[in-house]
């Protein structure tokens, strides 16, 4: 006979109210005797016997003691791996070096062969850093990278970023905004197209050039509506006017040395004029390049 | 501990059986109505073991042969009754056959002057 588990509590209350009834009616049978109710009482569960042992019994009937027998040994298996905590912790230590090696492993297996990077040739980008005496991985300065640009024989093409926090206004209150300053190789050397609009020229990271920015596709949703006519339109950022040009798609994002997906992107000649400020005060910048195709 | 229950289970299972189908053969009863009623029909000489009785009810249930309803007996007091099942009542005539066959084969063995006496 197979009981439901769901079941099972139901059953046990069944079973502890008969053997109770039971008691009780032997009890009243004795007192209709002439027993006294203390005695009868006493004299009955003698009778009655191991009510505990009767339930245990009638359980099996049952047939789902399989199931009860198992919680037991899992728990008495728990309290022999209590009372020998050495043996305990090097079987943990055990399976979670095990674990944790195998799902080491297949992260990055996962994330190298089975889930790459989603742009084109993953396996030829790559990131560049300037090596300083402190600094192993140092930042560019944006001359620096001018030069590597123009003498680079190694890579097909190289970008760099900054990352900045805008203050926007007149779009309903002030508010900040994260925002990358780029040159225009970025988007395209990732491969990555606007929804709407285009991406940055090549001359448009110029210094001097005229303010130009993209917007993310949140902050195009947030703003404007996610409305077609968004282009040509200007947000103010710090003060100054730029003309939105695209969108960058939902699904960009991107996370690697600081950069962070952001709700808009400007030129990076756009930032605060480096090329004409004393070398330390305008900071440093990380690069991305990608290798010959 | 268990291993005792269990064999005298075993060795009542038998006839214990039969005693319940045939005590409920006169009407639904409840479980201490079955051991006041095979203890008392037998004299004071049976005395049912509750510890044997409520696993039997719950296999025979399982069979089939009893089934169980709960009720409110005259005390105000709900009370879990048995009543015989038509399966039960065929299982009650097989079972008294063989008790019969049993009992003949072992007054057999006892006494076999007066069986020979009887051919």
């Amino acid at each position: 006979m197979r009981i439901p588990v769901w079941r099972r509590r139901r059953q046990q209350e069944d079973l502890e109210e008969e053997v109770q009834s039971h008691l009780q009616m032997a009890v009243r049978d004795r007192v209709d005797r002439g027993e006294t109710p203390k005695h009868a009482e006493e004299s009955a569960r003698r009778e009655l016997g191991n009510v505990g042992l009767i339930k245990e019994i009638t359980r099996e009937m049952w047939g789902w003691t399989s199931l009860e027998r198992f919680l037991q040994d899992l728990r008495y298996g728990f309290r022999m791996l209590v009372k020998s905590p050495g043996f305990t912790t090097i079987a943990i230590l055990t399976l979670a070096l095990g674990i944790g090696a195998n799902t080491a492993l297949f992260s990055v297996v996962n994330g190298v062969l089975l889930n790459p990077l989603p742009y084109p040739q993953p396996e030829q980008l790559v990131t560049l850093h300037e090596s300083k005496p402190n600094f192993e991985k140092g930042s560019i300065s944006y001359p620096n990278f001018r030069d590597w640009q123009k003498e680079n024989r190694t890579f097909s093409a190289l970008a760099v970023y900054r990352g900045y926090s805008f203050s926007l206004t007149r779009r309903g209150a002030a508010e900040q905004v994260r925002g990358e300053f780029v040159t225009s190789d970025f988007f395209p050397l990732l491969g990555v197209n606007a929804v709407i609009g285009r991406t940055f020229g090549p001359r448009e990271d110029e210094v001097g050039a005229g303010p130009v920015a993209m917007i993310s596709a949140g902050f195009w949703k947030s703003k404007f509506g996610a409305s077609a006519d968004v282009l040509g339109k200007s947000i103010t950022l710090d003060g100054k006017d730029y003309t939105i040009i695209g969108v960058i798609p939902q699904s960009f994002d991107l996370l690697v040395g600081s950069f962070r997906a952001s709700e808009v992107y400007a030129p990076i000649g756009q930032w605060n004029n480096p090329l004409s400020t004393a070398a330390p005060a305008w900071g440093f910048m990380e690069s991305a390049g990608s290798g010959p195709a | 501990m268990k291993h005792r229950y269990q064999n005298r289970i075993e060795l009542l299972q038998g006839t214990l059986d039969l005693l319940i189908l045939q005590t409920l053969r006169w009407g639904p009863q409840h479980g201490y109505g079955i051991s006041q009623a095979i203890r008392v029909n037998s004299g004071d000489i049976l005395q049912v073991d509750t510890g044997s009785l409520y696993p039997a009810l719950h296999r025979l249930e399982g069979e089939r042969w009893i089934a169980a309803e709960w009720k409110v007996s005259e005390n105000k007091q709900r009370v879990r009754v048995y009543r015989l099942t038509a399966a039960g009542k065929k299982q009650l005539v097989s079972e008294r056959s063989r008790w019969a066959q049993l009992s003949d084969a072992i007054a057999g063995i006892l006494e076999p002057a007066k069986r020979e006496g009887e051919a």
